[in-house]
């Protein structure tokens, strides 16, 4: 990779990250490596590693962090929270920093389009009619859908 | 009990109560070293109601110390009670007598451009420079971007100095107004190992301050205009990156004051080289030196956070009280020359590992400087000094000299001689296993073993001699454990030599005086030994003892 100018970088990036929720954590983190080691995504993707993700943040790689595809790799089990020494609660870190990212319009097009779903039906897929009819073959009540109540939830 | 110490050598003399003579001048203390730490020093001293000289050292222009203050002129010397210095005050050159003299100059701050390959500018400079320039309230260099860097340099060569890092978190703690400020510390293994520090570089790291940690990759730096450009692989996540830091703070390595040698090298009878004004001995870790009377406090022993220093502040003026509060001789014994016997040799003078040994005529010994070590009695090869009654001191003759060790009882048994700091302390644990099989002599220094009182333990119907001394770098007389050690081997050499070869054939330097009397026959019965303890381990003490046994049943 090419050098970093450190003079480029974004130094309250960090500041940015402690002050939303979940990153909270971000300062404690001394670099030990537990959260990586008991990473199992870390095991199969090496380029996501919790401990470079931290440092990262740190050093204020805004742009590199929150325009990477290995944030959304977490699969939030949690165990890098089970054995941080510090209690960095980096699943929830991470949480704060895909937040962010998807702020700034940085999510993968598949999230997004996602969210779209979510917004538009409350759901992650639409409710046809055919759904309906093999509901009400087994007794069961149609699904209405309410898209202003789901706007105004999100 | 079956043990039998020795009655002559009493138990009493301690090196940390040394004795005052009559006409001492024990209300009198030179404190040598301008800086706040001679000043805190002078100030308690004066509020117990001494007389306190503050001076500069030898060969320094110190120019924070008072004008009025006197100037050293020459190496101090003399005894406890008597130290002799020579001064410039006010122009004149006088010469004044002294009780105690405290060794207090600060430390010495090398600037550390040249080991990077920087030049100092006005935006490459050293930490003491920054921490002037914040109390001076004196302006930063201007910001290039739109934060400001700070880069500080923190021992990229071995493991940082704790109070080098501290002087960087004051620093750090004391920007903290300066809006946009990115601090980075470059450094390699980081030491946290001062008064609360940890919690300060905790509370740093917390706040935003960003630490490298470089293993073998170090940093390069590249000139720039009137900074330079910092080059590096991050540790943590192998990636090249570049810094151009708007100011670039450099450590400083502290060292002991220069002059140490100049000013106290007369008084302290070992080489004083690296690092400072004491031996490795863990006696010393306090402000005792090996000369009575002569202290060493915060820089001259290295040590050079403010808080220890004042803790060395405190325990001068403890042990200063204390050897007022006990300045009446209590021991009934001390070395004398005796003058007819004295060839002026100076071997005493040179072993004395206490500096109580001028010479005039003869060997003159201070009786107050004196801490009864006995390895001059031991290494005298005129056997000119013997213990005497300290009241008998003046114009003493052999008629006061105290008797020889007496070995009448120790058929079958095996002989200890143990050393009363550590071997005698580690055996009286033990001494329940073996009270039947040996018999025990308390030694002062197990330097003080004469070759000829070996010997002759061996020449007794004893089974076996072992002697018990400290642990090397642990003696307090500095080196009288390794004497010992060494008299045993070339005492073992002479034995083996006898073995195996005729007296005559088997080379004259490995037979010390007096081996010529060991018969053949007996020395092959006899096991000589030496082992290094320290008094909380007599499982040492034990396995010598039984490996000694062992070797007697296997002969």
């Amino acid at each position: 990779m090419a050098r970093i100018n450190l003079n480029d970088l974004d130094p309250s990036f960090k500041f940015t990250v402690a002050s939303t929720r979940g990153g909270e954590g971000l300062q404690a983190c001394y670099a030990c490596k537990a959260c990586t080691a008991a990473c199992p995504i870390e095991k199969t993707v090496k380029r996501y590693d919790p401990r470079k993700i931290i440092r990262m943040a740190l050093l204020g790689m805004k742009k590199e962090l929150l325009e990477s595809d290995f944030i959304w790799l977490c699969s939030s089990c949690y165990s890098c929270s089970e054995v941080c020494p510090q209690d960095v609660r980096f699943t929830e870190l991470i949480f704060a920093i895909k937040n962010l990212a998807s702020v700034e319009a940085c999510a993968p097009a598949g999230l997004m389009a996602q969210r779209g779903l979510l917004k538009e039906h409350g759901r992650l897929y639409e409710v046809s009619e055919f759904e309906n009819e093999k509901r009400s073959k087994l007794g069961l009540p149609p699904i209405v859908e309410h898209p202003e109540d789901y706007k105004s939830l999100l | 009990m079956g043990l039998k110490l020795n009655s002559y050598i009493k138990k009493s003399i301690t090196i940390t109560k040394p004795k005052l003579t009559e006409d001492s001048q024990e209300q009198r203390v030179l404190v040598v070293g301008g800086d706040w730490i001679g000043e805190e020093i002078a100030s308690r001293l004066q509020k117990i109601g001494l007389d306190v000289t503050l001076s500069a050292a030898i060969a320094t222009s110190d120019a924070d110390l008072n004008q009025s203050a006197p100037l050293l002129t020459g190496p101090i010397d003399g005894q406890i009670g008597q130290f002799q210095a020579t001064f410039i005050e006010s122009d004149n050159h006088t010469s004044k007598p002294f009780g105690f003299v405290i060794a207090a100059q600060p430390a010495k701050a090398k600037e550390r451009f040249n080991l990077y390959g920087l030049k100092q500018s006005q935006r490459v400079i050293t930490v003491s420079k920054l921490l002037a320039l914040i109390n001076e309230g004196q302006p930063l260099p201007e910001r290039v971007g739109e934060w400001y860097h700070i880069a500080f340099i923190d021992d990229l060569i071995g493991d940082s100095e704790p109070t080098v890092l501290s002087q960087f978190v004051d620093c750090i703690e004391r920007l903290k107004s300066i809006d946009k400020l990115q601090a980075y510390v470059f450094t390699r293994h980081l030491k946290v190992a001062g008064p609360h520090l940890e919690d300060r570089y905790r509370k740093l790291r917390e706040n935003g301050v960003i630490f490298f940690k470089f293993d073998n990759n170090l940093p390069t730096f590249e000139t720039q205009s009137d900074s330079y450009r910092i080059l590096f692989e991050e540790p943590l996540l192998k990636q090249d990156f570049e810094l151009t830091p708007d100011l670039l703070v450099i450590d400083e390595e502290l060292r002991p004051p220069e002059d140490l040698k100049e000013t106290f090298g007369q008084l302290v009878p070992f080489e004083i080289s690296e690092p400072y004004l004491q031996t490795e001995s863990p006696r010393f870790n306090s402000v005792l030196t090996s000369k009575a009377g002569v202290f060493a406090v915060g820089p001259t022993r290295g040590i050079y956070d403010r808080q220890s220093i004042i803790q060395d502040i405190e325990t001068v003026e403890f042990q200063v009280k204390k050897i007022l509060d006990h300045s009446k001789d209590s021991r009934s014994l001390a070395p004398v020359v005796d003058k007819s016997k004295c060839a002026v040799c100076l071997t005493c003078v040179r072993l004395c590992p206490h500096g109580a040994i001028s010479f005039s005529d003869s060997a003159i010994i201070s009786v107050p400087s004196c801490q009864n070590c006995g390895i001059c009695i031991a290494e005298c090869p005129m056997g000119a000094i013997a213990y005497s009654q300290i009241n008998q001191l003046v114009g003493a003759n052999t008629s006061n000299i105290v008797k020889e060790f007496n070995f009448e009882d120790c058929a079958g048994k095996i002989v200890l001689f143990l050393c009363s700091r550590s071997a005698a302390q580690a055996f009286k644990s033990i001494e329940f296993i073996y009270k039947d099989d040996v018999v025990v002599f308390e030694v002062n220094c197990a330097g003080s073993l004469q070759t000829k009182t070996i010997l002759d333990a061996l020449n007794s119907q004893a089974s076996a001699v072992l002697v018990g001394g400290c642990f090397k770098g642990n003696c307090a007389s500095v080196y009288g454990n390794i004497l010992c050690d060494n008299r045993i081997q070339s005492i073992n050499q002479a034995i083996t030599g006898l073995e195996s070869n005729p007296v005559g054939e088997s080379g004259k330097s490995l037979i010390p005086a007096g081996a010529a009397t060991l018969q053949r026959q007996e020395a092959k019965a006899k096991v000589l030994r030496f082992v290094q303890t320290a008094g909380n381990t007599p499982e040492v003490l034990m396995r010598a003892i039984s490996s000694i046994s062992q070797e007697l049943s296997d002969l």
